[in-house]
């Protein structure tokens, strides 16, 4: 479905994973590589896009960001950023900001990608393995041998 | 992981995978795909991503693998302090007998970063450093730095010990004992260490005083003597003297050397891929100052790509420092002039700092700049000044970097890399520069039991001033081990290498 505005902006339709509806204008969308490659094969025209690995919640967002970054000239630099400060501490957590990063990826939007990621790997850098683990639930699949070796190699980093 | 598996990923080379290949790793686990933890982990400073090699298996494998490592380098902008943690790009020429009294070992983080110390970055703890043979610093290329040092067997007795390191993964490989291994006592005539595009193959090169080359091939993981013929040994090898560094470009490492006869300068080459010595020419007398009394002494250097010779010489009525650039290799006729630099007073030294890429808002790189440094007596009293090219091979675009007059003998200048910022959009947003002097402040007592009668007299505490982008200047004192007798003979060359970087670099 393709409507046009007053100011002869082009809109478009993107359908999150939970069915839910976002108009934005085309030059917002096509931020996203991923939208922008759709809207020129012409998957635009006929209803709105799908995004199914993007829920509604995450996706808002990513329009969010989109919508400030293309309304946005090289001269407001300075404001662009402290805007994306408040942007990635809104999402304060790092659920909330794992999502967005596979969003980001997903649609590929590298600002945004690259934003999200930074502000991830601040959070993490003086963590340790063990936190690391627990923030994403990741399984700890070396035996205790195996693990002994990785971290006597990089003992250096644990100091 | 297997060895062959640390190779590779040391050395930078592997069969490629597709990114794809390597999605939802850790399915069972929350869903987080390789690729984000890429994405993510890329941002890390070294030290963070050692230690996450522990989280799990698959992230140990991505972290240690040579696509993450070109990932980090292309990709993403490493942190400032990974920069840092780059290794002076040349050490060459320099008298290593500085860090005999480095008791706790030689503190590589004295050069690595000159703000917060990461000598935990460094592989080896204790590195001692045979003083008569050479420095520690055997080579470095493509972010790869190969060096040598000693380690202690039974009753004192030391051996050498010849390991390949990236700074940037803090991965580094031990290589098996060389010939000379058995004596600490043998020396190396000349020693290299360099890249083969055509056999994608790191190798080092070692001339051991019996006039011998051996090549240890990282790929093949062996050593392997280089026949050289008679007519080769005379026309070559002889001429490589007194243990000093190849200087890598083109495949190809290169030595200043001077023909015995007439004392006139030439290139020795060395082809790694070949493994076969040749000649490359220097410019001729006509592209050289018609008064120059300094050509004798040039100095060879690497900029951008481009093999380099920088000389002293009376140019126009007066002394300059020139550079002049091979703007095709081995091609006689192509070298051209780069800089050259006449201050009002006399001009020292001269040296040629890497290329600086400079980096767009997109991180992508969009351009290369090159600095120049001249030791000079301008306005009136000595000074260390700096100059960059920012467009390369543009005369019009060298520009004032950065000048520095103490109250005292400003010694050396060295500019580091740039260290390029990274926003918060994981772009470039600006670079940085440092640039170091080392004053001397006053004479110091070094130890005078331990130390020859010379050594006192050479002992001198220095510090190093560093120029930041802030526009202020400060202070670090040297480390113990630098402050040591024989003086600071290396750090003048210390320029900082960004590992991603492509090209091995010089200064004089």
């Amino acid at each position: 479905m393709s409507i046009t505005t007053e100011n002869n902006e082009k809109m478009i339709t993107l359908m999150s994973s939970d069915g839910e509806e976002f108009v934005v204008e085309e030059a917002v969308a096509a931020q996203s590589q991923t939208i922008k490659h759709l809207i020129e094969d012409g998957c635009s025209t006929e209803g709105s896009i799908p995004l199914p690995n993007v829920t509604g919640r995450v996706l808002s967002e990513v329009i969010q960001y989109c919508k400030k970054h293309s309304s946005s000239d090289d001269k407001e630099e300075k404001e662009l950023e402290a805007w994306d400060a408040e942007f990635v501490k809104a999402a304060d957590d790092h659920v909330a900001l794992t999502d967005l990063m596979m969003a980001a990826n997903f649609l590929d939007i590298k600002g945004l990608l690259d934003l999200v990621a930074q502000t991830l790997a601040n959070m993490i850098t003086g963590k340790s393995p063990e936190e690391v683990r627990r923030m994403w639930n990741i399984k700890n699949d070396f035996t205790p041998e195996e693990a002994e070796k990785v971290r006597k190699e990089n003992q250096w980093a644990f100091e | 992981m297997s060895d062959s598996e640390i190779i590779m990923s040391l050395s930078g080379t592997s069969t490629k995978r597709k990114r794809d290949e390597r999605l939802l790793v850790d399915q069972a686990n929350n869903c987080l795909p390789l690729d984000i933890v890429e994405e993510l982990l890329a941002m890390l400073p070294t030290k963070s991503i050692n230690r996450f090699m522990s989280v799990s298996k698959s992230w140990f494998s991505l972290l240690v693998s040579a696509d993450f490592q070109k990932f980090r380098c292309k990709y993403t902008p490493p942190p400032p302090e990974t920069i840092l943690a780059g290794v002076p790009k040349l050490l060459r020429n320099h008298n290593s007998a500085h860090l005999r009294s480095a008791s706790d070992g030689f503190k590589l983080s004295s050069y690595c970063n000159i703000e917060t110390p990461t000598r935990e970055s460094y592989p080896i703890q204790k590195f001692y450093v045979n003083n008569f043979r050479h420095g520690p610093f055997l080579g470095s290329c493509n972010g790869l730095v190969c060096l040598e040092h000693q380690v202690p067997v039974i009753n004192n007795l030391w051996k050498p010990e010849i390991v390949v390191w990236n700074p940037f993964t803090g991965l580094y490989r031990k290589l098996p004992d060389h010939v000379s291994s058995s004596s600490a006592l043998i020396s190396y005539n000349a020693y290299g260490f360099g890249y083969v595009s055509a056999s994608d193959d790191y190798k080092v090169f070692l001339a051991t005083g019996a006039n011998r080359v051996d090549c240890f091939s990282l790929k093949a993981g062996s050593w392997r003597e280089v026949e050289v013929g008679n007519p080769d040994r005379n026309k070559y090898l002889q001429y490589l003297k007194g243990g000093s560094m190849g200087l890598f470009s083109n495949g190809t490492l290169h030595w200043e050397s001077k023909n015995e006869e007439d004392g006139s300068a030439r290139i020795v080459a060395f082809d790694l891929g070949k493994e076969k010595f040749y000649d490359v020419p220097l410019p001729s007398h006509h592209q050289l100052s018609p008064h120059n009394y300094g050509y004798k002494y040039y100095s060879l250097g690497v900029v951008g790509e481009y093999l380099c010779v920088s000389f002293f010489a009376t140019d126009h009525q007066r002394p300059a420092n020139i550079v002049l650039v091979m703007k095709e290799y081995c091609n006689a006729a192509s070298w051209a002039h780069f800089v050259s630099y006449s201050p009002n007073g006399v001009c020292e030294r001269t040296y040629v700092s890497d290329s600086i890429p400079i980096s767009g808002k997109d991180g992508g790189y969009i351009g290369l700049q090159y600095s120049v440094g001249f030791f000079a007596t301008d306005h009136q009293r000595p000074a260390n000044i700096v100059l960059v090219m920012k467009e390369y091979c543009n005369a019009a675009s060298w520009a004032h970097f950065v000048s520095y007059s103490p109250n005292g003998v400003c010694e050396r200048t060295y500019v580091s890399d740039s260290i390029p910022i990274s926003g918060k959009d994981g772009g470039y947003i600006g670079l940085q520069y440092s640039v170091g002097y080392i004053d001397v402040l006053h004479w110091i007592n070094n130890n005078p039991d331990e130390e020859s009668d010379e050594a006192v007299e050479h002992s001198k505490k220095k510090v190093i001033k560093f120029f930041h982008r802030h526009n202020c200047w400060s202070a670090i004192p040297y480390t113990e081990a630098l402050t040591s007798p024989y003086g600071s003979t290396s750090i003048d060359q210390g320029i900082f290498e960004h590992p991603s970087q492509k090209k091995a670099c010089l200064c004089n």
